[in-house]
């Protein structure tokens, strides 16, 4: 039973769409097996979230990561071609060396550079998500602003927000408000497409159990519709923070003279192929981190989920 | 006098451009501490009925009155449980039971001992902290049915509460809720197809006619209390099990007059 479960777990993706169907039934026959007696319920949320890491899948992940390094490495003999292929040995040199200490051609640490980079995507990703969470959960309560505003989302979001960013720069100029501005185009489409979804998603028995246990229509708003949507909410978040990546990257490599994007641009122009890997290995790096932390806040809103 | 009193209620639906009418003049009470099922045809509009006494659905016509006052909304007088057990995924078991104490502000100091108390009685003692998830289908029911107890409705009101469960299950829900009106002796509004169960259950049982639902018969079901699952192989049991679902049958409606929007009507 515990490794047929485990087995699945490793083999269906996390975090896709389907997440928000609360209603299902979970099967009969599963028994109560980790959570057996938990004298209190305060914190408990947390401590589910990092029991429910699973190490197993963890350790698998890392074996193909593992993969991946050793053919590159073993590619990189073969080519023996630090332009075209460095090895992940001299990537690594490269990075760690550059990481603290400034490139020659300009005066910033790769470090200083990630951080730049993620200056900008959070400030992006902030304001799009606060537009879209706001515009998706009227859209949803208000029908008519929903037939209004959902064919505009149909129309601008096959548009890659890159196309936008010639127009952002006649707008904006070339500072940071063009990056930003361009970040949370991207971040709302997303965000009220998920939030609209998630919050269809919450089955009316749910309001009105709620209703009939006595809360009122607001309590019954918060504490039940917005709060089954919110898992739904939360995969939406990181789908939008992947998309910023894209967008932030491409601004930077276009219009910009800061940022990991600019940084493997200019490694390119000076042929040093190290830097460009360095510059690829950090935003892996800090997306995968910030994923992390999104997957680790869903857990806590959806327990077992 | 406390109960329900269903007084001339009529009720149509818009569906694909015309009008269904799905409860045509119907009136029925339940006194206090009464067991009633509503048994029909799917779409007799016997969940339409109790979606109108919950306070979910409006009358067109005629009224609903609970305690001698008019149902204008949902309430906690009035308990609902669904088919499905719909506890809120996000919150343990105790907490999806102090879930109507706290919304509804009467959370006191000792409202935690009692919920703790009715999870016992309910048999999920050692699940406080489980989630939803971990619980098997008759707990998580037996997890609403202590979670609707909570706040003390004087009527319970069910849609179908078991028609999900496998057959073993659903006889031991039946007999729970048996052993539960015993013990709290509620006013139960019961919608199920399954006749065997209203009938094993309840002290009368309403029999509704489709297109448009109307109350055709009201069969007394006077089969000693306290009940147990045996009774169901007594002569008498099998007596009146046909007699309802003899009634159930004859009552108009089903597949010769289905109408454009009948089999899809939404309640």
């Amino acid at each position: 039973m515990e490794t047929q479960q485990k087995k699945f777990a490793m083999t269906g993706p996390e975090g896709t769409l389907d997440e928000r169907s609360p209603a299902a039934p979970s099967g009969a026959s599963s028994p109560p097996s980790r959570h057996a007696v938990r004298p209190d319920t305060r914190h408990s949320a947390l401590r589910d979230g990092l029991l429910a890491l699973d190490w197993s899948r963890i350790g698998m992940g890392l074996i193909g990561v593992l993969c991946i390094i050793v053919g590159w490495w073993l590619a990189a003999l073969v080519i023996s071609d630090n332009v075209i292929l460095p090895s992940p040995v001299a990537t690594a040199r490269t990075l760690l060396h550059y990481l603290t200490r400034p490139y020659p051609a300009r005066g910033e640490t790769l470090l200083g550079d990630t951080a730049m980079s993620l200056a900008r995507i959070l400030a992006g990703f902030a304001w799009g998500a606060l537009v879209g969470v706001i515009l998706g959960a009227l859209m949803s309560a208000l029908r008519p602003l929903r037939l209004i505003v959902d064919p505009l989302i149909e129309l601008g979001r096959p548009l890659p927000p890159l196309a936008f960013i010639p127009l952002l720069i006649v707008w904006f100029g070339i500072g940071e408000l063009p990056k930003i501005v361009l970040i949370g185009l991207g971040v709302i489409p997303i965000m009220v497409v998920s939030v609209v979804a998630a919050l269809d998603a919450v089955p009316e028995e749910y309001i009105e159990a709620a209703r009939s246990l006595g809360a009122s229509p607001r309590y019954a708003l918060l504490h039940v519709r917005v709060r089954a949507a919110l898992p739904g909410v939360i995969t939406g978040l990181r789908l939008a923070m992947g998309i910023s990546w894209t967008s932030i990257v491409a601004v930077e490599m276009i219009a910009a003279t800061s940022g990991l994007g600019y940084v493997i641009l200019e490694a390119s122009n000076y042929l040093v192929t190290t830097l460009i890997f360095s510059g690829i290995v950090l935003i892996a790096a800090v997306a995968l981190i910030l994923d992390g932390l999104l997957r680790l806040v869903r857990r806590l809103a959806a327990p077992m989920g | 006098m406390a109960g329900v009193h269903v007084r001339n209620v009529s009720k149509s639906f818009a569906h694909g451009g015309s009008i269904v009418e799905i409860l045509r003049n119907v009136s029925i009470s339940v006194g206090e501490g009464e067991f009633v099922s509503l048994v029909g045809r799917s779409g007799c509009g016997k969940t339409t009925l109790l979606r109108i006494i919950g306070g979910f659905v409006h009358a067109d016509a005629g009224s609903v009155l609970v305690d001698e006052a008019p149902v204008r909304g949902p309430g906690s007088d009035r308990g609902m449980l669904f088919q499905q057990p719909m506890l809120f995924p996000w919150l343990t078991v105790l907490d999806n039971t102090l879930f109507g104490p706290r919304a509804e502000g009467s959370f006191t100091p000792g409202t935690r001992a009692r919920a703790l108390e009715l999870l016992g009685i309910v048999g999920l003692a050692g699940f406080e902290f489980h989630y939803p998830k971990q619980l098997s289908g008759g707990m998580m029911h037996r997890a609403a049915f202590a979670r609707a107890m909570m706040v003390d409705p004087e009527i319970l009101l069910m849609d179908e509460p078991f028609g999900a469960l496998d057959a073993l299950t659903r006889t031991g829900m039946q007999q729970f809720l048996l052993d539960l009106w015993e013990r709290r002796r509620f006013t139960v509004v019961l919608v199920t197809h399954d006749v065997e169960e209203a009938v094993l259950l309840s002290d009368r049982v309403a029999v509704m006619a489709s297109q448009p639902g109307e109350l055709v018969e009201t069969i007394p079901i006077p089969l000693p209390r306290p009940r147990t699952y045996e009774v169901s192989e007594s002569t008498d049991f099998v007596d009146l099990k046909r007699r309802v679902r003899q009634a159930v049958e004859h009552a108009r409606g089903g597949a010769a007059i289905v109408g454009a929007g009948r089999a899809a009507a939404p309640y």
